[in-house]
């Protein structure tokens, strides 16, 4: 699709766009970081400062042998003011880190909505779902992550730039050479740096491989549906023999990055030692001169060891920088994807007569970039599900049934050929509307750690109709187990909240999902494979029921379970995306073909039986 | 469990005995981490008092005009011993580093480890759950096992500092007492009260802030208020992209929203945030102004020393600098402490888990080994109750599995029959009555050794993300040849054939990109092909065909006599036609068994349970 051509460009912004990027995200929600962070970046770069004149001051009180007054006035008023400086610093730095961390979780909130915003066929696919993952990792991932990262290290670039700068004034009074030979280490220091930082960049991937290896291997251990397997199957040595070899892929990779990592600083250590020599032996001859007094000779010192300290630490900031600008490069990439239109169209559903007839004409379809490459389901197919119809959708896996559903509710697009409704093409509705058409029973079980009545309602607590979901427990024959455990619709479900949280059996799972597709009661009704979880009596109940709450709606059933057909108007049998049989159940067995086949395949036991008992 | 358990007021001896023991089961993982640690932080406090005697000698050596080429000489000395010891102690902590990274790796997977080797009836037992509860809670704030390394290495620094600071300084004692003027006793005293007012208030932010950390919001509105998913949501476990479809149409965006972003609107939320950033702040505050007080106050003090007696500049500034290091150390060396405390008080529940020790008797009985696999089992009595649970899973059950025999289980959900074949392996012991081998009660064998008798494919099997010999094989190591045939006994062949990393190529794509996506149906055929592998006298299936549509559901049970051969074998089906494959079925209902005999003999007894199962299925066939 569209969105797939755009990914693989996907932008590489500079550093100071990704900048501009979180002052205009903090700007909006929380524009305190902001101004916290202006007011660490100012008090930072004085703060340095204090700590070199401070002896300098105190030797010069000496030296000239201030009367003691005065004295403690200057100190106790210099220390006073360093003393607020660095606690003010100190506290906006943590109001800052409690902000930004909190506006962190907003981000990942607004990047989960957004993920729901796509159009699903768009979520789903590889690419954009690698992307998620992406952006995942950018978020979360506390002061490591990308957030974090970005927010403080631009933070310390600037306090660092602007140290620079004003030691850089300081060493400039002192001698213009002097600071001129120290630009020059700067810039050696410059070097060293980045060839550090380069080759910290290219172990990155590796590192990330490793430490994805362990993890995986520390969650296989520690997978608790995992433990029969383990045990029975003595799994231990195997386990822990991954998890050494992944402690030893990642100790490789530690030894060569710590190697390097020693090897750079004792460059950076000859360095500082070859320049304090220098400017011990520079300043030395100074004073010996008497051009420097001995409180200068301290302040002088101090400014030449601290300005390539502030070089050093500016290196590393732009490091960290380079490395997070990735992860926000993804995030925005990810924030400015396409989101499918839920709202525009000409006409509604509310004027259509209801139940729908629903018809599927020369639609093509296939799933891109999948493993093996695009995978094509249908050429050509044309099916007209009658309004109010009871349909049955059989075929081994892999035929083509859920996807069909998925392009039935609107969850893909047709590539080819267009889906009708009454006869109206459906892009004309607002997709928000098509999708009120449908209650579907999906496979996977989704369950909301959220109350009984906002998992049924799919919807705010308030607005839960509550009659309307004990009549849809009721159908689905839940109502009696809830009112005996005392549930009602304010209980939440799962553990999360209360550690008397309601959690269902699997089977329970399929009942409740049934009573929330009840409870839409929307005029199209869509059941994929709704008893695989249940016992022959539950599943005997099911069908039981069936008639009675799909009636005066159009119902797509798909099952393995063959029995399920017997209370269908039509059977499709599917065939690698085709529709190779249609009719009732006793035409088809009449005709004796694919179905029939498949039918007696599973029902031969059970007939046998009946003929000879 | 109590509410803010970490909060909680311990006695001192409790901390020293929490502190005590992780610091010993960390040194245990590797012994040579804390000693070459204390070396290398022990030669990086050295530089800067070394430094500083440098400093004073050569400001001294100005004011009393020493010959250049000498000061030169000793400054010369100095800054290669200097460098020296910086190379040396570096070098010391890369490495460590190194070490350090491994011990954190291996100390945290210590609690999957763990896992492993666990008595499989604790695993899910209440115990258990609250104590991963409370580790998850435990872990929430601070940096794990890092966060005891960071904070004993930070304590033994600031402690050097401190013998540090007093042997460079003690000749300031000697001033002090000596020319210390009522001006000077007084800044003295003032400082003091100054340091020690700005740690007790640092000390009580702090003790506010983790009354917020570490709060547990235990009411339902106070999580109602707080509580925001998006984490959850956006990558924890309640995350599956494939629920977007639930979302879409039953238009749930509204409640994820309220649940998400919006959560962190609510008033409640936001003032908790508040109350955090306040804290943290005054904490910061206090801590930052002490620090400057200290060195502010040290040069305050030793100038008022200077300008009333005699004191030389270096002297004045080795002084200082000693002083103020000294008073910083000791607030650092109180704060690593009291830190070091919580991040040990914050591992027990770990290391509670890492020393649980196993309850289930361990019998030292070898299971006799038989190629004709003449293994006769029997439950006598057998009565069974989850931990924790009320109700028994299994009552009163007496069985009997003949070698050879095919046996079917069938019954309602949750009528016991995926228990019992759990008591069969032993993940459980049944509370009353006994399973016997041969006339022996298992519990007497060998766990491990008893465990081989078995092939199981569980209803909820596991395959692992790793190359799908090895998930066959369970081992690194492994026959090709067995694999690749038992894959095709279980009807994987065909697949299998269009890999192109064959049997190399990794199941799904946790661990490896290049990983294949299986269906359930063809996870279903590897795991029975891991159970064909493994050669156990006994194999048994628990629902192996749910995944699996008509046809290969056919082809299974047209392969089951070739898979189990002349094993003793267990099925569980709900589909009732499959068990006519069995020689024997056993009626399952709450708990009990039922009813045992032939598919012939059970359908005829029309009052029956196996009657009603069986026809609640096979009137939708009797067409």
């Amino acid at each position: 699709m569209e969105s797939q051509d755009r990914r693989q460009e996907l932008k590489h912004n500079t550093i100071t766009s990704d900048i501009r990027f979180y002052i205009r995200y903090y700007k909006r929600y929380e524009p305190f970081v902001l101004v916290f962070c202006g007011i660490e970046i100012i008090l930072g770069a004085l703060l340095p400062l204090f700590m070199i004149y401070l002896p300098k001051i105190a030797i010069d009180l000496v030296e000239q042998k201030a009367p003691v007054g005065h004295s403690l006035l200057v100190l106790g008023g210099f220390g006073t003011l360093s003393m607020l400086v660095c606690g003010v610093k100190k506290s906006v730095e943590a109001g800052k880190y409690n902000l930004y961390n909190t506006q962190r979780t907003n981000l990942m909130g607004m990047f989960f909505l957004k993920s729901l915003r796509l159009g699903y066929a768009d979520q789903e696919s590889g690419e954009i779902k690698k992307l998620y993952w992406k952006v995942y990792d950018a978020i979360w991932g506390g002061d490591w992550c990308s957030v974090s990262l970005m927010v403080n290290g631009t933070v310390n670039l600037c306090v660092n730039a602007l140290s620079f700068l004003l030691y850089s004034t300081v060493l400039a009074y002192l001698s213009v050479p002097v600071f001129a030979v120290l630009l020059v280490l700067a810039l050696i220091n410059y070097g060293i740096s980045m060839r550090h930082i380069r080759y910290e960049e290219s172990l990155r991937e590796k590192k990330a491989q490793a430490q994805k290896h362990f993890q995986c291997v520390e969650n296989a251990m520690g997978n608790v549906y995992g433990a029969k397997d383990i045990r029975i199957y003595g799994m231990k040595d195997w386990m822990t023999g991954l998890r050494d070899q992944t402690l030893r892929e990642l100790r490789k990779l530690a030894e060569l990055s710590k190697k390097k990592d020693a090897f750079y600083e004792r460059a950076g250590l000859v360095l500082s030692a070859a320049r304090n020599l220098g400017a011990y032996a520079y300043l030395l001859y100074q004073t010996r001169a008497g051009s420097v007094s001995v409180g200068e000779f301290v302040l002088y010192f101090g400014a030449v060891t601290g300005f390539s300290g502030f070089v050093n630490s500016m290196m590393s900031s732009l490091a960290i920088l380079r490395g997070a600008a990735n992860g926000t490069d993804y995030i925005r990439a990810y924030l400015e994807l396409p989101e499918e239109n839920r709202k525009s169209g000409s006409r509604h559903i509310d004027r259509l007569t209801l139940p729908p007839e629903i018809t599927f004409q020369h639609v093509g379809f296939s799933y891109k970039n999948t493993e093996e490459g695009d995978k094509t389901v249908f050429w050509d197919l044309n099916l007209t599900i009658h309004a109010g119809e009871k349909l049955a959708l059989v075929g081994v896996n892999g035929a083509g049934k859920t996807t069909l559903v998925k392009l039935l509710c609107g969850m893909y697009e047709p590539d080819e050929g267009r889906i009708l409704i009454n006869g109206i093409d459906r892009n004309e509705f607002p997709r928000e509307e098509w999708y009120q058409l449908f209650s579907i029973v999906f496979q996977e079980t989704l369950i909301l750690p959220f109350t009984v009545g906002e998992n049924l309602a799919m919807d705010r607590v308030e607005r839960v109709d509550e009659e309307r979901a004990w009549t849809a427990l009721e159908q689905a024959g839940l109502k009696e187990t809830f009112q005996e455990q005392g549930i009602d619709m304010q209980s939440y479900m799962t553990k999360l909240m209360t550690e008397d949280g309601i959690e269902l059996s699997g089977g329970q799972k399929q009942r409740f999902l049934l009573a929330r597709a009840l409870y839409k009661n929307a005029p199209v009704m869509v059941l994929d494979e709704p008893t695989a979880a249940l016992d022959p009596i539950a599943e005997s109940e099911v069908y039981d029921h069936y008639s009675q709450f799909s009636q005066e709606k159009t119902a797509v059933f798909i099952s393995h379970r063959l029995a399920s057909t017997k209370f269908s108007d039509r059977i499709i049998m599917m065939e690698d995306g085709g529709i190779v049989e249609m009719g009732t159940h006793e035409e088809l067995m009449d005709a004796g073909s694919a179905y029939a086949r498949m039918f007696e395949m599973q029902s031969s036991y059970y007939c046998e039986e009946n003929r000879s008992g | 469990m109590t509410a803010d358990y970490l909060l909680m007021k311990l006695p001192l001896r409790e901390h020293c005995k929490n502190m005590r023991k992780v610091l010993k089961y960390a040194h245990g993982l590797d012994r040579c981490y804390f000693p070459a640690m204390g070396a290398s932080l022990l030669l990086k406090v050295s530089v800067p008092y070394m430094e500083l005697m440098l400093s004073a000698y050569i400001l001294d050596g100005i004011s009393t005009h020493t010959g250049i080429r000498e000061m030169l000489t000793v400054i010369t000395a100095s800054v290669v011993v200097i460098m020296l010891v910086q190379f040396l102690s570096q070098a010391i902590f890369h490495r460590m580093e190194v070490h350090r990274e491994q011990m954190y790796c291996l100390y945290g997977c210590e609690t999957q480890t763990k896992m492993l080797e666990m008595d499989y009836s604790r695993i899910d037992s209440p115990k258990v759950k609250e104590l991963k509860d409370r580790i998850r809670k435990d872990n929430n704030w601070g940096a794990g096992i890092n966060g005891v390394f960071w904070s004993f290495n930070g304590a033994m620094e600031n402690l050097f500092h401190l013998i540090g600071a007093a042997v460079v300084g003690l000749p300031a004692a000697g001033y002090l007492l000596r020319s210390g003027t009522a001006v000077v006793w007084s800044l003295l005293a003032v400082l003091m009260i100054v340091q020690v007012t700005a740690v007790c208030l640092r000390m009580h932010f702090r003790r506010q802030g983790d009354c917020w950390r570490y709060h547990e919001a235990d009411t339902v509105e106070e999580k109602e208020e707080t509580l925001c998913f998006a984490w959850d949501f956006a990558g924890q476990e309640s995350y599956n992209y494939k629920n977007g479809k639930d979302i879409r149409t039953y238009g749930g965006y509204g409640l994820m929203e309220r649940w998400t972003t919006e959560v962190l609107r609510h008033k409640g939320f936001r003032n908790a945030m508040v109350r955090a950033a306040r804290n943290d702040a005054g904490e910061e505050f206090f801590g930052a102004a002490a620090g400057a007080a200290a060195n502010g106050g040290a040069y305050l003090i030793i100038v008022a020393v200077a300008l009333a007696g005699t004191i030389t500049v270096g002297n004045v500034v080795r002084l200082a600098g000693a002083f103020s290091r000294f008073l910083e150390a000791a607030a650092g060396t109180l704060q690593d402490v009291s830190r070091l405390a919580m991040a040990a008080r914050q591992q027990m529940s770990t290391l509670a888990l890492i020393h649980m020790e196993n309850e289930m008797y361990q019998g030292r009985l070898p299971v006799e080994k038989r190629s004709d696999g003449a293994y006769r089992i029997a439950f006598r009595n057998v009565s069974f109750k989850y931990p924790g649970a009320e109700r028994y899973a299994l009552k009163n059950v007496s069985l009997e599995l003949v070698v050879g025999e095919k046996l079917a289980i069938v019954g309602m959900n949750g009528s016991g029959k995926t228990t019992m074949i759990k008591l069969l392996c032993r993940l459980y012991d049944p509370q009353e009555g006994e399973i016997l081998l041969n006339g022996v009660d298992i519990r007497k064998y060998k766990q491990e050794e008893y465990s081989r008798l078995f092939s199981v494919v569980f209803q909820d099997f596991m395959l692992y993300p790793f190359p799908l010999a090895q998930n066959v094989a369970v081992s690194g190591s492994y026959d090709s040849g067995l694999v690749r045939k038992c894959l095709e006994d279980a009807d994987f062949g065909e697949r299998l054939a269009s890999m192109e990393k064959g049997l190399e190529t990794y199941l799904y794509k946790d661990y490896e990109d290049e990983g294949i996506e299986i269906s359930g149906g063809e996870a279903q055929k590897i795991a029975i092909a891991r159970a064909i592998y493994k050669e156990a006298p006994f194999i048994l299936l628990d629902e192996p065909t749910a995944a699996l549509d008509p046809l290969a559901e056919y082809e299974i049970y047209s392969n089951f006599d070739r898979i189990t051969g002349t094993k003793t074998a267990v099925y569980i089906s709900h589909r009732l036609s499959s068990c006519r494959f069995c020689e024997k079925i056993a009626v399952f209902h709450e708990g009990e068994l039922v009813q045992l005999g032939s598919h012939k003999e059970l359908v005829a007894d029309r009052s029956g349970k196996y009657y009603e199962l069986w026809s609640a299925q096979a009137q939708y066939y009797g067409g």
